[in-house]
């Protein structure tokens, strides 16, 4: 298992590493920022002086040296915006963004779960399918279209719920119902699969012939099988999380990281969308490196 | 092990019914139209932002921040009344006979909102740490050599060349205080502001907003709003959706194709006025087709501007003149849009030698009303008497990068934000060294003049500087000059203003 768990941090540590690298490289390929920046009655010596006062004017890789050394130091520099240094921007967005992407996980992880065994309990096909179908549906929506519709019906047209920023427990109900329904309908065909490939098996039928009802065979027997190919699922599809938040946050006006790195990316705020995008991509391998575990606990063929 | 009955499933499902539609039920107690009036007394509004504020700053911003720099801060001179300067920190000015010396004598009544005075020393700390070269409205600040406190009450500003704009170029420069700045710095101050407005901080809201309120006994006239919410919802459906729901109180830059269904809403109006911004064609005067005058001059003949504006604006714009537009210091209202003549066009068109290749034409998908659509109908117009072109949309970041590089060939059209003062568009479109593409000393000579000259000779300085950009060379072919549009919740007080969203009364 400690061999396991080495390997695995170290291909984390890999993965941020050239995150890092890549940040850096796609953001000078952006542009220079300095026509966003300054007015455009700002004449070329001014745009130079600027220039030189942010460190623009130096060679690529002496800007990646010195972009290395902070970065370890966890300095990514001030905003270009004025807005101090750019990590406590991102820590300051980063809550929204973690709350937002945590309680829609945890919403699609119980509505998947839950709707999965009522269908495996119920043995109804029709249950089965009208669940499918409906989850089917959502999954063939876009996600910002979902939200405008959300917002359209339940914001503007009955009003019941509030749909712009983060202000209080109401203000999660769209953005998270909106997130949370992205993922169902793949989260219940894997359950649905994974159930599929252990009917008939003969442990469950040693349990049927014991008496068991279906309910114990489902949950004692079967579900602990089940659980590892839909912890691993659910961890490879946390990224849709991570993109899914982009177009939510956006949508919602939610002030959350992902917000913040798209907003940077317009102004050309070098800094900000360098400890925005690295935030996340740590916070992102870190929870998939939290899952291969969850999984190599739940399932010890994979830690072999 | 006991197998529930159908029985308990069925109590089950309807208890999960029950705790689903108490859940939306409490949920939905969360909501609730924006408070826009007290029980007695003036209204609050609620107005959003186009991004978050990333700093209340307004010496380093550059971004989302005017319409809260407005409410909570003073420049010298407010800037943004379409009849002229109005005094507001200086309650006087003159200019010595040279030009070169501005005088300002502050108003002995303002004062910080921490009761304390505003002196010279506050306006000469700002405008230095404005011309910092890492300063991001550095800029701006070219014609000015230095400022200097002759008295507490006493600012002197000391120019390198005349340039009888200054009072709307210093009007654009809130005024900090030096003392607070200094002892809390950037970040303590974006915290905490301190400005010397109508409104003042009372918190910042989640996610780039600020909840401001009305300064009692303020040295300016009385407001008619009781305080101000800024919030970020940068998309203008969003907008439009808060606006309907009651979550906003205001919609600034209402989108044209929202106008209409905006003034259907109940309770709630458009408010419409001349805007200040003008859309325009430029030609790439260094290569191609456009170094050819004829074949600018066919073009300003080939676009129907009357009908763009009544079709892609839907009346809510007017064909532009010139790139001064009305509301602007120095328009020549004189001046009349060029006529539409394809027949003219195509024999100017035949002289020009254009040989029928394609030309790129670039233009960007935000900030340009109508972008899309404005771009098909003039490609469409183009294409009638023989001149081919590739609309070509990009993002208005990497349009303005291309625009500053000059790197944009062929042709391209955008929508530039005049000023109060017509030298906005001369410093940034017509003088030597910014985004003139053209070298023309007989123009960059008249942007001088216009520099020197005072009162009615300005003015014709500026009329001739217009003839020879415009209808002389042709270097840009004006098109559209779109409506400032708002929608506005009843009970909002609201003056609509040609240049920005301004929620504060000066006069």
């Amino acid at each position: 298992m400690l061999r396991y768990l080495a390997g695995r941090c170290a291909q984390a540590v890999l993965t941020v590493f050239v995150v890092v690298a890549l940040t850096f490289v796609l953001a000078r390929i952006a542009g220079d920022p300095t026509a966003l920046l300054l007015p455009a009655t700002a004449t070329a010596e001014d745009a130079a002086e600027f220039r030189q006062a942010l460190g623009l004017d130096r060679p690529l890789l002496t800007q990646f040296v010195q972009y290395l050394a902070d970065v370890s130091r966890l300095d990514f520099g001030e905003s270009l915006r004025g807005g101090g240094p750019a990590f406590d921007v991102v820590l300051d967005r980063m809550p929204a963004t973690l709350s937002l992407a945590g309680i829609s996980l945890l919403v699609s992880l119980v509505l998947a779960l839950g709707l999965g065994l009522v269908v495996e309990l119920s043995r109804s096909e029709r249950l089965r399918s009208a669940i499918l179908a409906l989850a089917l549906l959502r999954e063939a929506v876009p996600v910002f279209v979902f939200g405008l519709l959300l917002v359209l019906v339940f914001g503007v047209h009955l009003q019941w719920l509030p749909f712009i920023g983060r202000d209080g427990p109401a203000t999660y109900v769209l953005p998270v119902l909106t997130l949370s329904s992205m993922t169902l309908a793949l989260y219940l065909r894997i359950l649905r699969s994974s159930f599929g490939g252990e009917e008939g098996q003969d442990y469950l039928r040693t349990a049927a012939a014991k008496g068991a009802s279906r309910r114990y065979t489902i949950l004692r027997e079967a579900l602990p099988n089940v659980m590892p190919p839909f912890v691993t699922t659910v961890a490879i599809n946390l990224g849709y999380l991570v993109v899914g938040s982009v177009l939510v946050e956006s949508v919602f006006s939610w002030p959350g990281v992902a917000y913040t790195v798209v907003e940077a990316v317009t102004q050309r705020d070098f800094p900000v969308i360098q400890a925005g995008v690295i935030a996340m991509a740590v916070v992102f391998v870190v929870i998939n490196l939290l899952a291969d575990l969850i999984s190599a606990k739940l399932d010890p063929r994979i830690r072999l | 092990m006991t197998v529930p009955t159908s029985r308990h499933r069925r109590r089950r499902l309807r208890w999960a019914a029950v705790l689903t539609a108490a859940g939306i039920a409490l949920a939905g107690c969360g909501s609730g139209a924006a408070d826009t009036a007290a029980a007695d007394g003036p209204p609050t509004a609620t107005v959003p932002l186009s991004a978050p504020l990333a700093v209340i700053n307004p010496i380093l911003d550059t971004a989302a921040g005017g319409p809260v720099y407005s409410s909570m801060f003073q420049s010298l001179v407010f800037n943004q009344d379409p009849e002229g300067p109005v005094p507001a920190l200086a309650e006087s000015w003159e200019t010595s006979e040279d030009g070169l010396t501005w005088t300002f004598h502050l108003d002995p009544d303002a004062k910080w909102h921490d009761g304390t005075q505003v002196t010279a020393e506050d306006v000469v700390f700002t405008l230095t740490q404005e011309q910092q070269p890492s300063n991001p409205h550095a800029g701006t600040l070219g014609i000015l050599d230095r400022a200097e406190a002759a008295d507490p009450a006493t600012v002197l500003l000391h120019l390198n060349r005349p340039n009888s704009a200054l009072v709307a170029i210093i009007g654009a420069k809130y005024i900090l205080p030096k003392a607070y700045y200094e002892q809390v710095g950037p970040s303590g101050f974006s915290a905490a502001p301190i400005g010397s407005g109508p409104f003042k901080f009372v918190e910042a809201v989640a996610g780039g907003g600020v909840e401001l309120t009305r300064v009692e006994n303020w040295h300016g006239p009385e407001q008619p709003l009781a305080g101000i919410t800024f919030t970020p919802v940068p998309s203008a459906q969003a907008q439009v959706a808060g606006l309907q729901s009651g979550d906003l109180n205001v919609v600034p830059e209402l989108p044209t194709s929202q106008a209409e269904r905006v003034a259907g809403l109940p309770g709630v109006r458009v408010e419409e006025i001349g805007g200040a911004p003008v859309s325009f064609i430029a030609f790439d005067l260094r290569s191609g087709p456009g170094t050819d005058q004829n074949f600018r001059e066919a073009v300003n003949l080939a676009v129907d501007k009357e009908a763009l504006a009544a079709t892609v604006m839907q009346g809510h714009a007017v064909p532009a003149a010139g790139l001064i537009t009305p509301p602007v210091v120095g328009y020549d209202s004189t001046r009349t849009p060029t006529g539409y003549d394809p027949e003219r066009a195509r024999a100017l068109l035949a002289e020009s030698g254009y040989d029928g290749s394609p030309i790129p034409f670039t233009y960007p998908t935000s900030v340009l009303v109508n972008a899309d659509e404005m771009a098909n109908a003039v490609a469409s117009y183009l294409s009638e008497i023989g001149i081919t072109v590739q609309p070509t949309p990009i993002d208005y970041s990497t349009f303005l990068q291309q625009w500053a590089g000059q790197q944009l060939t062929g042709m391209y059209m955008m929508q530039y934000k005049n000023g109060t003062d017509a030298d906005t568009i001369v410093s940034s479109l017509y003088a030597r060294g910014t985004r003139a593409l053209f070298d023309d000393p007989q123009v960059f000579d008249t942007v001088d003049r216009s520099r020197e000259t005072t009162g009615d000779e300005r003015l014709a300085v500026l009329a001739e500087l217009e003839r020879q950009v415009i209808d002389e060379n042709r270097y840009y072919a004006p098109l559209l000059v779109p409506n400032a549009m708002y929608g506005v919740a009843e009970g909002i007080p609201l003056v609509p203003n040609p240049f920005n969203p301004i929620f504060v009364t000066w006069k």
